[in-house]
């Protein structure tokens, strides 16, 4: 007898089972059917913000005899230095014109292009010491270079300006020459909030 | 036909107890202004927007010419904590004090006056200081607010509010019906109350079960960035207990669900042979 129980017990507890998981099999189905579009568009509007920390090795950034750059470098790193001997200048240059990057060395705006690629190029950088607190030093001819993990650019000074800080038109993008503009805030011993900016214009000679 | 009906009521007992589930979480979780703000106090929310406006604000001292010390006590993690609860309990009750930066305004200006007491300033720099100080008040108020939409979010809120506590209430009922009517129709055999009772739960369960396991597949929750770390931190921390609830009321649901059929159909069984034993030995 008891093993007949036992048998009965678990050939109704097993059908049991598999009717429930029916249930949950037709309920998962039905909602499916009607809302399976919106749950996919759910899921991709919410991964969009699961962003994985993972840094992938990058392939090097290099450039052609024709100036076209292969894998250029991510926005917010710091991809070569930038020296100026008059004003004993040597900083880190980044892709980038965020605040927190130009709190180290110099920012590349991503508006313009990159050293060789044959377009202006626009960097900025604080006026504080140790940075371009000496900005006023500078004098036409003088050299900026630019050393990138690609190549070494030398530009040589031929025009100094003070801009107002909405007169972007002063720092047009070229396609066609590589001139540099090297931007800070104006006047060099300002308080408070500048809203001049002091430009060095600079042409490729190497 | 009664057997069928039973089939029914069970299925539609196990949408009500999901439904009422997720209902129930909701309601207990990012609806409730209480669980909110420890949750926020928990991940240390208000600390890193601390960090995040200091961070913020240095990055205007440096271009400044101003010195570094005149942003010393401006702003204070208890001053955050206190405009952040406003924010909160403008979302949950829709009132709460304005977050203007007034205070900061007020702080920053004197801590200038005092570091440039011997200096004599012309109309252009104090023209210069002054938007300086609401360059600064401005980041803190947008670093705070966020999106600066709390009272949009409030009206949403109590949309929300009121059609989770709907949907509760006649849940309920729904499922105090199918309960009566399972017990109405199953009077004469008890066991199979608890047998169809049992399958919902044990339905509900699966389901709960797979749906935490599919959002896990699909969504990297501890990847989940927004606005900045003090939020995305926060979020995280939500949605992963939220997905953690689902996975134990899953579990417990499961296991309820299989110990009753077990249990039921065991009594059922033992019950039946031993009439069938009593009678044979009877004849």
């Amino acid at each position: 007898m008891r093993k007949k129980v036992f048998e009965k017990t678990i050939k109704a507890t097993i059908i049991n089972i598999i009717v429930a998981l029916c249930f949950t099999g037709a309920i998962l189905l039905s909602i499916y059917l009607f809302l399976g579009a919106e749950i996919d568009e759910a899921v991709v509007t919410v991964s969009r913000y699961a962003i994985t920390k993972e840094k992938k090795e990058l392939p090097p950034t290099t450039i052609s005899e024709d100036n076209v750059i292969e894998n250029y470098p991510e926005y917010g790193t710091q991809y070569g230095t930038i020296e100026i001997p008059r004003i004993d200048v040597n900083l880190p240059l980044y892709y980038g014109d965020e605040l927190n990057l130009l709190k180290t060395g110099i920012g590349q705006s991503p508006l313009g292009y990159f050293p060789g690629e044959g377009g202006s190029i626009i960097l900025m950088g604080h006026n504080f010491v140790n940075m371009f607190r000496r900005f006023s030093e500078l004098q036409k001819n003088d050299t900026i270079t630019l050393k990138t993990t690609y190549g070494e650019y030398t530009y040589k000074i031929y025009d100094m300006q003070i801009v107002k800080e909405t007169e972007t038109d002063k720092l047009p993008i070229q396609d066609d020459k590589e001139i540099l503009m090297v931007y800070t805030c104006y006047p060099f011993n300002n308080i408070g909030y500048a809203t001049q900016r002091y430009v060095v214009y600079a042409e490729l000679v190497k | 036909m009664k057997q069928v009906i039973r089939y029914i009521l069970s299925a539609v007992l196990a949408m009500a107890l999901i439904i009422l589930i997720f209902v129930s979480i909701i309601s207990s979780t990012i609806l409730n202004e209480k669980y909110v703000l420890s949750k926020l106090d928990e991940t240390g929310y208000y600390a890193n927007i601390y960090k995040d406006v200091q961070s913020n604000f240095e990055n205007y001292i440096y271009q400044s010419g101003l010195d570094e010390s005149v942003l010393e006590n401006i702003v204070s993690e208890e001053k955050i904590k206190e405009d952040t609860k406003s924010i909160i309990s403008h979302i949950y009750n829709g009132v709460g004090e304005e977050i203007t930066g007034d205070e900061i305004k007020e702080k920053l200006n004197s801590n200038i006056d005092e570091s440039l007491k011997n200096v004599k300033l012309n109309s252009s720099q104090k023209t210069a200081i002054e938007t300086f100080v609401n360059t600064i008040t401005k980041e803190y108020t947008n670093t705070i607010l966020h999106f600066g939409i709390e009272k949009d979010v409030n009206s949403i809120y109590h949309k929300i509010f009121s059609f989770v506590e709907l949907v509760k209430k006649a849940i309920l009922v729904l499922v105090a019906v199918c309960a009566i009517m399972l017990v109405l129709i199953t009077l004469k055999r008890v066991y199979r109350i608890f047998t169809f009772s049992a399958m919902s739960c044990l339905a509900t369960g699966t389901f709960l079960i797979v749906v935490n396991l599919f959002t896990n597949a699909k969504i990297n929750v501890q990847a989940i960035s927004i606005l900045n770390d003090a939020m995305s931190g926060t979020l995280r921390n939500i949605v992963s207990e939220i997905l953690q609830s689902i996975m134990n009321y899953g579990i417990v649901l499961l296991v309820v669900g299989i110990i009753t059929i077990i249990l039921a159909n065991l009594l059922h069984n033992i019950k039946k042979y031993k009439k069938a034993y009593k009678h044979s030995e009877e004849e």
